[in-house]
């Protein structure tokens, strides 16, 4: 809503200036910040005023809120009656605004913080929160973490005020998070504490509540203190449904592989060398010999039971050697083929007094959708032609394979979206807890 | 219940991941394998194997 602001319906004169200071509460206000000549004073209900404090560092932008103009949060309407800018006593670069809202139907008092462009509405409360030694409040719903400790100095207040905001300057603060809530501890000495309830703010829900475009509002940077991480109000159920059904998918893989993986076909073969043929050039110069292919070996007949992935699993007895083996699956009754090619070899010697060796001896092929039906298997073994030796392999073949890979695509496809939404998170994490003294992020060193 | 009910805050999630599992389920019982295929062999008109012999064999060079 855009309301403009309206005229208050009284007015203070400045002890200093003379400037008329408008005000809203005629009953609880009690200091005035004149936003002409940039004094602080008291006005008492009895005697003359007192000048408390003339402002130096006076904020070059007007506030994003004007004075005495309403808004509606959380259902109420608040109106602005002052305006803070304070800074940190030890690090006088950490600046915010706050903004003194007063819910016109109750007049009860809240403040609007705002810092780097992250909002907090900030609510007193009666309750008291115990603080364990690791600086935690625990509440029954959760736990608040000691995010900040400092103590204030006010640079510059404007508009009405029911307590001395000079003040605050003797108060240590500590603020303490559970986003995108905070809870907020004034203490005066080690008895006296008074507590606020914090809420981060969107910025559109600020822009909306006081009727302002959001690019008048300040700019976001970093991460807010009680800012909530990307999918803070569904991560929880996304979490633990993805893991859930990463489970499901491990689960069922096991089960597949137990159900399947069902032997059809297991047999050894020996392939014997052929004559080599040396091949010479048109001079007769001997050529380099191509690698041979020996005899065709052709599998017995067996069944593949039903419709599914099969597996060959091959090992060849290769020693300092090679062999590839090309086979083809041939259905006997539809002459559909499957062809694939296993390549083994290894290599093992001593060397320096070191043995070492290289190499596999055996190799599995997985063939996808292969039909029910009679099977046999058509090997076209080649191997170094020079070798000599009969070379001994063995050939197994399983039927219903599970393929490995299936179950890792589906993990990455159900866990892509909850892995890079923690990844966002956990970033987010370490980004708020940059501007805190109190990091969990912070190594034990630095 | 009340979790169940929480769900609908990622419904479109639970639905994708639902139907990923599904066809997950529906890739292992049909023996099909999603990344890629072992098979060399180049199906010919009639959606069977060409001629006989060995197809797409790789030559062998060796050191």
């Amino acid at each position: 809503m855009n309301v403009p602001p309206s005229v208050a319906p009284a007015a203070v004169k400045c002890p200093d200036c003379g400037h008329e200071v408008p005000y809203y509460d005629a009953v609880h206000s009690a200091f005035f910040g004149c936003r002409k000549c940039n004094t602080f004073f008291e006005y008492p209900e009895t005697g003359a005023p007192k000048k408390l404090r003339k402002f130096k560092d006076v904020p070059r932008q007007k506030p994003t809120l004007a004075l005495g103009s309403t808004g509606q949060l959380e259902g109420n309407t608040y109106r602005v009656t002052g305006y803070m800018w304070r800074c940190e006593v030890k690090n006088a670069s950490y600046r915010w605004e706050e903004f003194q809202l007063r819910e016109e139907a109750t007049g009860a008092y809240r403040q609007l913080a705002v810092f780097q462009g992250h909002w907090l509405l900030i609510t007193p409360t009666e309750e008291q929160y115990r603080v364990s030694l690791g600086g935690v409040v625990e509440v029954p719903e959760t736990d608040f973490r000691l995010y900040n400790r400092y103590s204030p100095h006010i640079l510059y207040a404007t508009g009405e005020f029911d307590w001395n905001v000079l003040a605050d300057e003797s108060l240590t603060i500590s603020e303490y998070i559970s986003p995108p809530l905070m809870l907020v501890r004034e203490r005066q000495n080690k008895k006296h504490n008074h507590w606020f309830k914090a809420r981060h703010l969107e910025a559109q829900e600020v822009a909306a509540a006081f009727g302002l475009p959001l690019e008048q509002l300040p700019y976001r940077t970093g991460v807010g203190a009680a800012q909530p991480a990307p999918g803070q109000s569904y991560w929880p159920q996304l979490s633990t449904f993805a893991l859930l059904m990463a489970l499901l998918v491990v689960v069922t893989h096991l089960y597949l592989m137990l159900w399947g993986n069902e032997p059809v076909f297991n047999r050894e073969f020996v392939s014997e060398p052929t004559a080599v043929q040396p091949v010479t050039d048109s001079l007769g110069n001997p050529l380099l010999a191509t690698p041979a292919e020996r005899t065709v070996l052709v599998s017995p007949s067996f069944t593949v039971p039903g419709t599914g992935a099969l597996t060959v699993k091959l090992w060849a007895d290769v020693n300092n050697n090679w062999v590839e083996l090309p086979f083809s699956l041939v259905n006997e009754q539809t002459g559909q083929q499957f062809a694939a090619t296993g390549s083994m070899e290894y290599y093992a010697g001593v060397e320096q007094g070191e043995s070492w060796s290289e190499g596999t001896r055996d190799t599995e092929k997985l063939l996808s959708s292969v039909p029910a039906g009679q099977y046999h298997l058509n090997f076209y073994p080649i191997t170094e032609p020079t070798s000599p030796a009969p070379i001994q392999f063995r050939a197994t073949v399983e039927a219903r394979a599970t393929a490995g890979s299936n179950a890792a695509l589906a993990l990455v496809v159900v866990l892509l979206y909850p892995g890079i939404l923690y990844a966002r998170r956990a970033f987010h994490e370490s980004s708020r807890w940059e501007n805190s003294d109190f990091s969990p992020y912070a190594s034990s060193d630095s | 219940m009340d979790w169940l009910r929480s769900l609908w805050k990622i419904r479109f999630y639970a639905l994708f991941a639902v139907l990923t599992y599904g066809g997950f389920v529906w890739a292992g019982l049909s023996g099909l394998r999603l990344l890629g295929d072992d098979n060399e062999q180049e199906p010919n008109l009639n959606g069977t194997g060409g001629s006989h012999g060995p197809s797409g064999r790789a030559t062998y060079f060796h050191k």
